[in-house]
């Protein structure tokens, strides 16, 4: 029978958790350092720093705790404002400005989350270069880093792409024949893409349109990648100076308006 | 079991098939047809698969004629041969030549009235040829029999569930369609079954077809005179109708497929009885305006939110009569406006224009579309009926009115497609069908220039120059040409207009064209044969034109781009394959070009030496190369002329046992005889053919016949006798005899034997009367007897040229002959007017005459003369110098004039007069 003071007391602990989740939701609005455990454990503190061995301190209102590497899944340290400032950077094509800002950030911020996201970050402002190699090289050290960003789909198609680039297209083309037969749908029509992206590179113009046109019969649910495999499709037609290029653009336009593809086929038509 | 293949495999395939029609639906039928090639070149097995997915592309194209070709190839019994047979149905159906494909459909169905094919290729086109025939006779009016084909479709299970329900809610209409028209049993019998199909498809799940079977239910209570429960079923389900209508939204799909609309628009009919009875009944005004305000209201929901559905129109020209009622009977103004959606209300107004077109009722289409667009002359669906109006006029034959409706169109309505395409389909049925060019260009011209952004245009034009190359006409295909070019510059056309203009220049032998538009071709185009090929053609114009070495730049140039197989241009294997061959003749004209390449002295060794080498790469390349031997030959001859004669031996010695079944190898040492002729080494070219006489069995007589002609082109007379006597001792062949005969003949009358050479001629003469060595036979014969001295005999070999011969050249010729003969005989005054005939009647300015003419007159002067005419002289003096101010006779006939002149004052004054001057 629940008593009066059972009553209380069960009030008291939703009122603290409400309030423990009040501050921290306050806290975490400017953002405070965290440690996630093996069992997904969240620990918060005031201040974070990682050795170059991978231990990583955390500063609590109790003290300090000291976490080995495997003992964690995950450390965080607060977004630093140069972070930010790269982003911007990398979006409006500085990005020799940018590398050496993401490279201190990798340096200063190792092991704590950000030198992921400086590395991933880099590895673009690469790419934005004509750089692909060294984009790519980046990339596999950011995997071997941290296996766990492998399984970012923004990440890992970057990847791919800076893939493409650097003309490494026998590697990425066995990648993409393992995507189409056993990836997830997205993948897989994605992938599809990206084989007909290495056949255009070879200069096969026809067997690349066989590729963007599987994507376009067999995934027309994956909506999002539709309007890249049309476009792709009439650029290919395009170059064999075939006429049912402006067709394919025209159809971009009126099917997916919206697209970031549509506005390039607009300056095609 | 009808595959032969494991079940991962047969799945790979099934998706491959379906690929291939999945590109023919997205409009790549060409791409479609690489798949299944594809296909079949894996499983062997799967060729009647394949050979079915094509027959369907080439229905898919309109190519009935290519499909029904491909039914033939194949057993009748064969399921790949029935479903082609079903596919080419409804294919026709498709274009709307009902006739032709009710013709297979009645066929096939009555086949298969009782039972469903079971092999999953037939099965499939079956299941859409079903549907088809369905639709087919729907627009026919047979909507039983439409019925009939739905429930054989649905019988036969289809693989989609959304497919089913969607056909069950097509039956379920048609099935309320027939019991609108029936009485009595059958009447009820059809509402029954519509209701039993409408709540089949309720209990398979809340979807658009759900909600579709709503209003069918209605309408089916409606039909069975119960009103209000018609209202209160789609009352009742409003909410779940509220639901579909919200989750089509959401997902995407356009409002016109909405339940909703048709379950409102139920409602608005529903309140608009209710306001028609209640009026008639003379009920309370308030409640008349609330019946007529509620039509309108659901009315005018169904125009504005779902517009574009069937009842679209209906109800917004319903809405705008009520609108009218109330202000006018009501004196109530409503503020709605239905013009915005007038598109859709017109479209319907011509639906049964439409029907009559299709039915072919050319007149009564006609006459509806005219009805109607005087109306609505400009609104969106007008085009496509002014469109149909054209074509009903051509079909009647009207080429007047034709002509009149594509100028309206032409110009009213320049740049829009359905009409662009009408026009294009008037004039392909007066080119195909009527064969009328004066319609067809009217029709193409009146396209090219209201609609020159149309898609077809550079294609229209293309076909229209390849019409032109067809009739012969060369500059009306290059105008067209030239059109696509200047018009369309970056369509695929414009470089297939270039390369045709290219090669008719090449053909023409205007290879300076040739190489501007090679050339431009050659910028744009993409990589693959085609560029290789135009190359290829680009360095054998530049050859041709005797540019040697544009020519050698643009074969490396060949060999640069198809050399290497991975190179892009040989990305696809049958481009790799003709490739092969391009890169081949370009190994061998650049030997070729080198070998008779202009150079100045101090290079010209080098560059015989680089022939030689190039010869060999070729010949290291290409051993078995049909211009192998060829090549060996050339490259003895370059080698004779480098008077490397030991190394042109050795070659032509290679020639012989390399290659001996070729017509150079065959014959290496006349081979050797005639390339030391070309390099006019005479010595060896006399020495090597004693070989051949030597031993006379290796060679045939047309060896000796040429070896003959050869020597006696470069004058070596004593060694042709011994080539000629051989062919004349050893053939019967007539042509060789002839050409033997006369050889002989010349060659005896060259070495000054008059009588062997009159022997030999005389016998060729006698033999062969015919022959084509008649007239010069003749005149070598007539030159013999004059060195005999047998003058008569000699005139008269001149007699029988100008007896026979019609051509004036050989007959002025005979004339000079002749007088030059009569000279020869004394009888001056004949040879004198001999020649003035030639002088004073042949035309100076003819370039065959010319030196004839000159020479005449020369002999003209000198017999004037001797005779003492010297009024002659004068004359043919005063014409030469006019004729031939530059001749090389000018001093002559200067001094002839002068000397005749003196004389001639001589003559008359009988003394002397001094050089320079008259007689005093």
């Amino acid at each position: 029978m629940m008593t009066a003071t059972h009553t209380w007391m069960r009030r008291k602990a939703v009122w603290c958790a409400v309030a423990g989740l009040v501050l921290s939701t306050g806290l975490a609005r400017a953002e405070r350092p965290y440690v996630i455990l093996l069992d997904g454990t969240r620990i918060e503190g005031t201040d974070i720093r990682a050795r170059s061995g991978g231990e990583i301190v955390l500063t609590e209102p109790r003290g300090t705790r000291t976490f080995m590497p495997g003992q964690y899944e995950r450390a965080y340290a607060p977004r630093p404002p140069e972070f930010g400032r790269a982003q911007d950077m990398v979006q409006n094509d500085r990005y020799e400005e940018a590398i050496p800002i993401l490279e201190e950030i990798i340096r200063e911020l190792r092991h704590l989350e950000w030198d992921n996201r400086a590395m991933d970050l880099m590895a673009r402002a690469r790419m934005g270069m004509g750089e692909y190699d060294t984009a790519v090289r980046t990339y596999e050290r950011l995997f071997q880093q941290t296996p766990r960003m492998k399984e970012n789909p923004d990440v890992l198609w970057t990847y791919y792409r800076a893939m493409l680039g650097a003309g490494q297209l026998d590697r990425l083309e066995t990648e993409m024949e393992e995507k189409i037969k056993e990836g997830s749908r997205a993948d897989a029509g994605r992938a599809q893409i990206m084989r007909g992206d290495i056949k255009r590179e070879r200069g096969l113009y026809e067997e690349a349109v066989l590729d963007y046109m599987r994507t376009v019969v067999f995934f027309k649910a994956q909506r999002d990648i539709q309007p890249e495999a049309l476009f792709k499709t009439a650029e290919a037609l395009e170059r064999l100076r075939d006429d049912r290029a402006r067709a394919m653009f025209e159809r971009v336009v009126r099917e997916y308006p919206d697209s970031r593809y549509a506005e390039q086929a607009r300056r095609k038509l | 079991m009808f595959f032969a293949l494991p079940a991962v495999l047969a799945m790979d395939v099934d998706e491959e098939f379906e690929f291939a029609r999945g590109l023919v639906d997205e409009g790549l039928p060409d791409y479609a047809l690489t798949v299944i090639d594809r296909v079949e070149e894996r499983h062997p097995a799967v060729r009647e698969r394949a050979m079915l997915a094509r027959a369907e592309i080439m229905i898919a194209r309109r190519r009935f004629d290519d499909a029904q070709k491909m039914l033939e190839e194949l057993p009748a019994d064969q399921p790949q041969a029935e479903a082609i047979r079903l596919a080419i149905g409804t294919g026709y159906a498709r274009i709307g030549n009902l006739a032709r494909a009710r013709e297979i459909y009645d066929d096939f169905f009555e086949r298969y009235r009782d039972r469903v094919p079971e092999d999953p290729d037939l099965l499939r086109v079956y299941q859409e040829a079903s549907y088809e025939y369905g639709q087919l006779l729907e627009r026919v009016g047979d909507r039983e029999g439409a019925a009939r084909a739905y429930e054989r479709t649905l019988a036969s299970e289809l693989p989609d569930s959304g497919a089913e329900r969607r056909l069950m809610t097509d039956l379920a209409r048609l099935y309320l369609a027939i019991a609108r028209e029936s009485e009595g049993d059958k009447r009820t019998e059809y509402l029954d079954k519509t209701m039993e199909m409408a709540e089949e498809i309720q209990w398979g799940g809340q979807d658009l077809w759900f909600g579709r079977s709503i209003p069918i239910m209605a309408y089916v209570e409606l039909e069975r005179g119960r009103e209000g429960r018609a209202r209160e079923l789609i009352q009742d389900f409003m909410d779940d109708l509220r639901l579909i209508d919200r989750a089509l939204r959401e997902q995407g799909f356009p409002r016109a497929l909405s339940p909703m609309a048709t379950a409102r628009f139920m409602l608005g009919e529903l309140y608009d009885k209710q306001y028609q009875r209640l009026r008639e009944e003379g009920a309370r005004e308030s409640d008349v305006l609330r019946a007529l305000q509620s039509a309108l209201t659901e009315y005018y929901n169904v125009f504005a939110q779902y517009g574009a559905s069937e009842w679209g129109s209906a109800a917004g020209l319903r809405g705008q009569e009520l609108v009218d009622l109330l202000r006018d009977e009501y004196g109530r103004t409503v503020n709605v406006d239905f013009g915005g959606l007038l598109d859709d209300a017109v479209e319907a107004q011509f639906r049964m224009a439409d029907n009559l077109f299709r039915q072919e009722k050319y007149d009564d289409a006609i006459r509806e579309y005219i009805r109607i667009l005087n109306a609505y002359p400009e609104a969106g669906p007008s085009l496509n009926a002014l469109s149909n109006v054209l074509l009903a006029y051509m079909r009647n034959a009207e080429d007047l009115y034709v002509r009149m409706t594509a100028s309206y169109l032409a110009e009213r309505f320049a740049g829009r497609d359905v009409v662009g395409r009408a026009l294009l389909v008037a004039a392909n049925h007066y080119r195909t069908e009527r064969e009328d060019e004066d319609m067809y260009m009217f029709l193409y011209e009146k396209y090219l220039e209201g609609f020159p952004e149309h898609d077809r245009a550079p294609s229209v034009l293309f076909d229209l120059a390849r019409m032109r190359d067809a009739q012969g006409d060369r500059e009306g295909a290059h105008d067209f040409y030239r059109r696509i070019i200047e018009t369309y510059p970056r369509h695929s056309r414009a470089l297939q207009a270039r390369f045709a203009l290219a090669w008719s220049y090449y053909q023409r032998e205007h290879y300076e064209r040739a190489i501007e538009h090679f050339s431009a071709f050659i910028e744009q185009a993409p990589p693959g044969h085609e560029a290789v090929r135009a190359q290829f053609l680009l360095a054998d114009s530049h050859q041709r034109d005797g540019r040697y070495r544009d020519a050698i730049r643009g074969y490396n140039r060949v060999i640069q781009m198809a050399g290497d197989p991975q190179s892009s241009h040989n990305a696809r294997p049958r481009d790799l394959e003709r490739n092969r061959s391009l890169v081949e003749r370009a190994y061998f004209f650049i030997g070729y070009g080198l070998a008779r390449m202009e150079a100045p002295e101090d290079q010209r060794q080098n560059f015989r030496e680089r022939a030689i080498s190039a010869y060999d790469t070729f010949l290291e390349r290409y051993p078995d190369s049909v211009l192998a031997p060829r090549a060996m030959f050339d490259k003895g001859t370059v080698q004779l002329g480098l008077g490397a004669s030991r190394a042109a031996t050795d070659t032509f010695d290679q020639l012989a046992s390399r290659y001996p079944d070729s017509e150079e190898g065959q014959s290496a040492l006349f081979a050797l005889v005639t390339a030391a002729i070309e390099n006019e080494l005479y010595d060896i070219a006399r020495e090597s053919f004693n070989q051949m006489v030597a031993s006379p069995e290796a060679y045939t007589p047309e060896e000796f016949t040429r070896v003959g002609q050869a020597m006696l082109d470069a004058g070596l007379y004593e060694t042709v006798i011994p080539a000629y006597r051989r062919v004349v001792d050893t053939t019967d062949d007539e042509a060789l005899l002839q050409r033997a005969l006369f050889g002989l003949g010349q060659a005896f009358q060259a070495q000054g034997d008059h009588a062997a050479a009159v022997t030999h001629l005389e016998r060729l003469l006698r033999d062969f009367p015919r022959s084509p060595f008649f007239y010069e036979a003749k005149f070598v014969k007539s030159r013999a007897h004059r060195e005999l001295e047998q003058f008569d005999r000699a005139q008269e070999e001149l007699a029988d040229i100008l007896r026979f011969s019609r051509d004036n050249i050989q007959n002025q010729k005979a004339q000079y002959e002749l007088g030059r003969l009569q000279r020869l005989m004394g009888e001056d005054d004949r040879a004198l007017a001999t020649f003035l005939r030639i002088v004073l009647l042949q035309d100076p300015t003819d370039t065959e005459l010319r030196s004839l003419i000159e020479n005449s007159a020369i002999q003209a002067i000198e017999l004037s003369m001797k005779l003492e005419r010297y009024d002659e002289v004068e004359d043919i003096c005063g014409q030469y110098l006019d004729y031939f101010p530059q001749g090389e006779h000018v001093e002559f006939v200067r001094e002839q004039r002068r000397i005749g002149r003196r004389r001639a004052v001589e003559a008359q004054t009988r003394e002397p007069v001094a050089e320079g001057g008259a007689a005093p």
